[in-house]
């Protein structure tokens, strides 16, 4: 991860700002370089997804499901 | 071990004593009376309109004990004990509305709004969000049963209490005809008091017509004492009605729109029933009252209070002028309610002695009172 991805996360917490924290996680688990890591940050995305009731909960619980790591 | 003597609370009223003054002051019997009277029935504990829309959560403290009221998705009125399955976290900690999921701050386990557990993140490890060990379907949030019944959401902790239909049925059939959509006049109906009182008082307070005349003394103009019944269904409720209800009106003379379809009956009488252990009715031709008395400990109470009316769109100012009476009312009550209770520390005090002829209705409360937390004493000398 990137400092300057790393810096916008802590501030969309900061904030909090929902709709960023689910554009970050996904950004960094899209540029993670192991299975597991992009995971990590895939659960994160899907977590404040469903907390905000945000579309992207589908495509990204959909996106665990396939590496086998949600049901 | 027995903590009061209450063989002489259920007598008739002629030879009854009123309950001992533990009942009031001591904490032992209030956690005893916390049970017998409380978390075993069907007892108040917020309103629907509360919690209006789809995803409205509320975080209440009942007797201790941390509860969520929530309006699911499809509208239900929900309550769960306020706390993550995982680590007992509390999860809502003020007024919000729910968007999604509720997310426990702590580890982020997520539950819908029905209370399901539907995110477990990381619980198999960085990345790993499921594990054989945790099922799902079986770590929903705990739901305490709930119904709403003139819009106050009535809550049984013990979960074994009769259907809220079938214990509660004397009042709703009395009542039927009153079976209606209910307004809430919103945020200008809805008040709270705070007092000093033992919350069993102002049940006892309110479901006597004896000392209208005296604490109340504005109602002597057109509300005599005659001019009331009691009402008594004993293990059940009491109370006491009018028959000389006068509609408030405001300078033009307007008043509040009747409930549709209530019969002439209802034209000037009206009734204020306590139905056990703490909510306090009223019903009007014109508009309704709850009262939620949130027992806070033995001598400390807060009466929640919300008025209702037959249609949403009705005129602010003859509203508020509505609840300013109501509240002056109820002000002039506190007087004596924390009165009583203060009495109760004076150690020759035997209960009291009721009026054979107008105190029936308290009676038949301490009645109810004593036989509930007998009737718990004795499951407890069973087990033992």
């Amino acid at each position: 991860m990137t400092g300057d991805l790393h810096a916008r996360m802590l501030a969309a917490h900061q904030g909090p700002d929902p709709t960023a924290l689910i554009t970050l996680y996904t950004e960094a688990a899209n540029g993670a370089n192991s299975l597991d890591a992009s995971c990590f940050f895939l659960t994160h995305a899907y977590v404040f997804a469903l907390e905000a009731g945000a579309p992207q909960a589908s495509q990204l619980h959909w996106r665990l499901m396939q590496n086998g790591r949600e049901e | 071990m027995t903590l009061t003597d209450l063989s002489n609370v259920r007598a008739t009223v002629d030879k009854a004593n009123g309950l001992p003054n533990a009942h009031y002051i001591d904490p032992t019997v209030f956690e005893e009376e916390k049970h017998a009277l409380l978390f075993s029935q069907w007892a108040g504990l917020a309103v629907a309109a509360d919690v209006p829309e789809p995803g409205d959560a509320v975080p209440l403290t009942f007797l201790g004990m941390p509860l969520l009221l929530l309006r699911d998705k499809d509208g239900t009125v929900r309550v769960f004990q306020n706390i993550c399955r995982h680590r007992g976290m509390i999860l809502v900690d003020s007024p919000r509305k729910i968007e999604g999921a509720i997310r426990c701050p702590y580890h982020s386990w997520c539950y819908s709004t029905k209370g399901e557990l539907v995110s477990t993140p990381h619980v198999g490890g960085p990345g790993q969000n499921t594990h054989a060990a945790i099922r799902r379907s079986e770590l929903g949030l705990n739901e305490v049963r709930a119904h709403v019944w003139r819009d106050v959401v009535w809550i049984n902790l013990s979960g074994d209490a009769p259907n809220f239909e079938i214990a509660m049925s004397h009042i709703i059939e009395r009542w039927r005809e009153f079976d209606l959509p209910l307004h809430h006049g919103g945020h200008g109906s809805r008040f709270t008091l705070e007092v000093q009182t033992n919350w069993k008082l102002a049940v006892e307070n309110y479901c006597e017509s004896y000392h209208l005349p005296w604490v109340h003394p504005g109602l002597n103009s057109y509300s005599r004492l005659e001019d009331h019944y009691h009402i008594e269904e004993p293990e059940a409720y009491s109370g006491q009605g009018t028959m000389v209800y006068r509609q408030l009106t405001n300078e033009d003379g307007d008043t509040f729109v009747d409930f549709d379809g209530v019969s002439a009956k209802w034209n000037e009488q009206a009734e204020y029933i306590a139905a056990y252990p703490n909510v306090l009715l009223g019903v009007h031709r014109d508009h309704s009252f709850a009262i939620i008395l949130e027992p806070k400990g033995p001598g400390a109470t807060v009466e929640h209070v919300h008025l209702y009316y037959a249609q949403p769109d009705i005129d602010e100012g003859l509203k508020a002028r509505n609840t300013q009476l109501w509240k002056g009312v109820f002000e002039e009550d506190i007087l004596v309610v924390e009165g009583m209770q203060k009495g109760r520390h004076a150690t020759q005090f035997d209960g009291g002695r009721f009026s054979p002829v107008m105190d029936s209705p308290t009676h038949c409360f301490h009645s109810w009172v004593a036989g509930k937390v007998e009737a718990q004493r004795s499951l407890a000398r069973a087990v033992e």
